[in-house]
């Protein structure tokens, strides 16, 4: 089978990225329904293409790695793309942002994603990397006439630009060390033996783990989330808190996988300092959080910790944690925003606490799927955040670091307490304004129906899915 | 031979030097601008000291010649005083600051290169055009083509945040 067939899933995406562009040029006004229907069509035959695909090794001169790992995260990808675009669309039709460049800008991420997840050498890491970020920075300001919209996109920029600096900076020294951009190879020959090449490949690898916490928003680098996270029109931030960081990881579980031993000790208290950090500052601040976005930005970067965690564990444990609970990240966050995207009103995303008093009775659906997904980013049984949380604690503590799973429970049982809270205004708040928001409309009632049942369903029994990874 | 390389080393870095200083403490813009385009001249050269005749070709075809000329352009049409107003980076902080950003890249690249000398440093060595193009279109083809992707992603989010939408709700 020819290398070339491995790029099959990017080229579509990249065509319909530029099918989404053209067709907006040629109709003034496409009908939102035929550029949802468009786009999603792109996203299920990459899908299609990617299950298809027989694993195989590094393809295309050593560019691209495809193995059952990868397929899972490009199939997270997918999907999480796919879902943002449904709860998108007709949230971003009634408040005019339905452009054509929502659905080109989304493919064109995706496509970087992709390619993120599947990187083997350090240019298509940077690259995609920064493919998708520069998407986000536009899809972030989407609502060019909300201050805070541009407010958001101003702050992931500034930093963000200088993390892509630390970042490409960090592959240079990399290369100078080893005389290779070969992923595998570079990292491999960072800890060959030789003193020369280990200070500067060690020194490369810092800078390039300071990019990669910058996206991912690990602690000594998360403050930019909260105000990102609330400024961001709320599927866009469904997309940005899921997609963007499923990719990043799944370059990071890459990169541990191709750390030879010795650099791997000098890594792991670094990656132990991280976690914990993350962790508390990601649960902490989230007990005194009365607006309701920041508090699940907050929560995304505890979840981070989580991740980070079964990161950690990943040489003892292999990657079934890592992945279990990236999928379960994927699902409570895309169903906590986009359900936030749809109880709101068009003159505003909704925020303060009091808003979401009795939007448990007015709107019943969009809050249940609110509720579902915040009981599982809580950690409470029968959903699929307490299998993750479950899976990653009895993997930590194999690995030996029961020290940090006393941290993570920590951490789980404080943001429980935000979470109850937000839960109590939902069910048993007095409605403040009744017929608040508009009705979510067909394509988002199927990405509700999804996400919920996926939540639940993998949460009673998570037995196949588990089995499928290892 | 060595001493003529010496030379033309030493001329250069003062160019680049004397044109960076000159980018920097000048205070009109266009000034400022002059000094850039010395500096990038400068770089140009030592791109030829180094046996890369076509890097140093290109550097003067786009650096100077499109990249500097764009900037006199966006001078212009922004109608930003030429004369400037630029604060006068008086402080001692500021000062301290650009030390550091200067010294630490200077440290770290110094390291690298004196712990781990590639061998190209002692004797230049020529990259024929053909093995550049050859690198370029074969192994990296996939980046290649992706930096015309992310080009192309850039310059529309460009268009998508400066224009006005064309339909309203």
């Amino acid at each position: 089978m020819s290398d070339w067939f491995y790029l099959l899933p990017q080229a579509i995406l990249c065509a319909g990225g530029l099918a989404a562009l053209g067709l907006g040029a040629v109709l003034l006004r496409p009908a939102p329904g035929l550029q949802l229907g468009g786009a999603l069509l792109f996203l299920a035959a990459a899908g299609a293409i990617v299950l298809a695909l027989p694993a195989a090794g590094p393809v295309l001169d050593d560019m691209l790695a495809f193995d059952g790992i990868v397929r899972f995260y490009q199939l997270l990808i997918l999907g999480s793309a796919g879902l943002s675009l449904l709860f998108a669309s007709r949230y971003a039709s009634l408040r005019g942002l339905a452009g054509d460049e929502l659905y080109a800008l989304v493919l064109f991420a995706t496509l970087g994603m992709l390619l993120l997840a599947g990187a083997a050498n350090w240019v298509i890491f940077v690259l995609g990397l920064e493919l998708f970020t520069l998407c986000l920075y536009v899809l972030i300001a989407l609502d060019r006439g909300r201050r805070t919209s541009l407010e958001a996109a101003l702050k992931y920029f500034v930093p963000g630009a200088a993390a892509a600096g630390c970042l490409i900076f960090g592959v240079a020294l990399i290369y100078a060390a080893t005389g290779s951009l070969d992923l595998a190879s570079s990292l491999a020959s960072t800890a060959a033996g030789d003193v020369a090449s280990f200070g500067p490949g060690l020194a490369g690898l810092a800078l390039i783990l300071l990019g990669v916490g910058f996206k991912l928003a690990l602690a000594p680098f998360h403050l930019w989330a909260p105000d990102v996270y609330q400024g961001a029109p709320a599927p866009v931030a469904a997309f940005l808190a899921t997609g963007s960081k499923v990719a990043v990881y799944a370059a990071l579980l890459r990169l541990v996988a191709a750390l030879p031993a010795d650099a791997w000790q000098a890594l792991a208290p670094v990656f132990w300092l991280l976690s914990a950090a993350t962790l508390l500052a990601g649960s902490l601040p989230a007990l005194t959080q009365t607006r309701v976005k920041r508090l699940l930005a907050y929560s995304s970067v505890a979840q981070m910790g989580y991740l980070l965690l079964a990161l950690l564990a990943y040489p003892a444990a292999g990657p079934a944690p890592v992945m279990f609970y990236a999928a379960a990240y994927v699902l409570m966050d895309l169903g906590a925003f986009g359900s936030l995207g749809l109880l709101s009103p068009v003159s505003g995303d909704l925020d303060a606490l009091e808003g979401f008093a009795g939007l448990g009775r007015t709107r019943p659906w969009p809050a249940a799927v609110l509720a579902v997904s915040l009981l599982s980013l809580a950690g409470l049984p029968l959903t699929m955040g307490f299998v993750g949380k479950f899976v990653v604690f009895v993997a930590v503590v194999r690995a030996g670091y029961p020290v940090l799973a006393g941290i993570g429970i920590l951490g789980a049982v404080v943001a429980a307490g935000a979470y109850l809270r937000v839960l109590g205004a939902l069910y048993f708040g007095r409605p403040v304004h009744a017929g608040q928001g508009q009705p979510p409309g067909p394509a988002a009632y199927v990405a509700l129906g999804l996400v919920g049942a996926l939540i639940v369903l993998l949460g009673i029994v998570p037995g196949p899915l588990l089995g499928l990874l290892r | 031979m060595q001493t003529s390389a010496l030379v033309l080393f030493v001329i250069h870095a003062l160019i680049i030097g004397v044109g960076g200083i000159m980018a920097v403490a000048s205070r009109s813009l266009v000034r400022a601008l002059v000094g850039l385009i010395m500096t990038l001249f400068g770089v140009s050269g030592m791109y030829l000291l180094l046996n890369a005749p076509f890097i140093a070709l290109m550097q003067l075809l786009i650096y100077v010649g499109a990249v500097v000329i764009l900037i006199f352009f966006a001078i212009m049409l922004t109608k930003a005083p030429a004369g400037g107003e630029e604060e006068r980076p008086n402080q001692v902080r500021t000062y301290l600051l650009a030390l550091m950003a200067g010294v630490l890249p200077t440290f770290v690249i110094g390291w690298v290169v004196l712990t781990d000398q590639p061998a190209s440093i002692n004797a230049p060595l020529e990259t024929g055009l053909k093995a550049l193009g050859q690198g370029l279109m074969e192994p990296y083809f996939l980046a290649f083509e992706l930096i015309s992707v992310v080009l192309l992603v850039a310059m529309s989010a460009a268009v998508i945040l400066a224009f006005k939408r064309r339909q309203s709700r």
